[in-house]
């Protein structure tokens, strides 16, 4: 199989933002997040895993495969948005 | 500082850049894969000038950077991250390069497991299991174990 993606390392970016999204949460003790306090999570959330990317060798190791540093940014963002949506609509439904 | 430095890179050869500490060897590489940003000068690569070369670009299209006392990330086992380069590429066999290098015993273990010669031996492995069509190697004979 060629062109595949790098899976494994795509699974641990996930992990690593579903970590962080949750930590964020709990942390600031809200349950379902406003627009700017989202925004601020979110931003947070792509900071510190793209931080933790930065790791040199993991980061070096990722280019050599072609995969760029914001290719992992969309990759967190978009698990970031899904928690949040997914916890948004299961929020609202206990809420209800 | 590095002053008006050059080098080519012909296809088929080995190009060798010597020069003594500090004289910005390392820093012309990393300007090569974009880690450095040049005041002025482009890089040619595969006949496609790159005023800002940024290396993932320049590795879909067959650029591989090792560099110097760099190994696989401890992330996953060196196994792993040989079959991703190869699920990835699909370039020279997997387990041609295993046996060429002798690294069978380390593909269970993570990078940091590694003594220094071991670790560099499984990241030149991902090199040869790429097969770029452009290899940049800082320091190839550093760290390397006598096998």
């Amino acid at each position: 199989m060629r062109n595949a993606p790098p899976w494994p390392y795509i699974r641990a970016f996930i992990l690593r933002a579903t970590i962080v999204w949750l930590a964020l949460h709990l942390l600031s003790f809200s349950l379902v997040f406003g627009l700017r306090a989202f925004t601020l999570a979110a931003a947070a959330t792509v900071t510190l895993v793209l931080l933790d990317a930065e790791r040199r060798n993991e980061r070096r190791f990722l280019a050599n495969l072609g995969v760029s540093r914001p290719a992992i940014g969309a990759i967190v963002l978009l698990t970031v948005t899904s928690l949040e949506s997914i916890w948004r609509i299961a929020a609202g439904g206990l809420v209800d | 500082m590095l002053k008006a430095a050059s080098f080519w890179a012909r296809e088929g050869q080995i190009t060798a850049l010597m020069g003594r500490n500090g004289s910005g060897k390392t820093t012309l590489l990393h300007i090569a894969v974009g880690e450095v940003r040049p005041d002025t000068g482009v890089v040619r690569f595969l006949s496609t000038a790159y005023e800002r070369p940024r290396l993932p670009v320049l590795a879909r299209r067959g650029l591989y950077y090792l560099e110097a006392r760099g190994s696989l990330p401890g992330t996953f086992s060196v196994g792993a991250q040989l079959r991703m380069i190869a699920e990835r590429y699909g370039g020279q066999a997997f387990d041609e390069v295993v046996a060429e290098l002798e690294i069978e015993e380390y593909l269970e273990k993570r990078s940091h497991e590694l003594s220094g010669g071991e670790s560099r031996r499984a990241a030149l492995a991902g090199a040869m299991i790429r097969e770029p069509l452009c290899l940049l190697v800082d320091e190839p004979f550093g760290r390397r174990t006598s096998r």
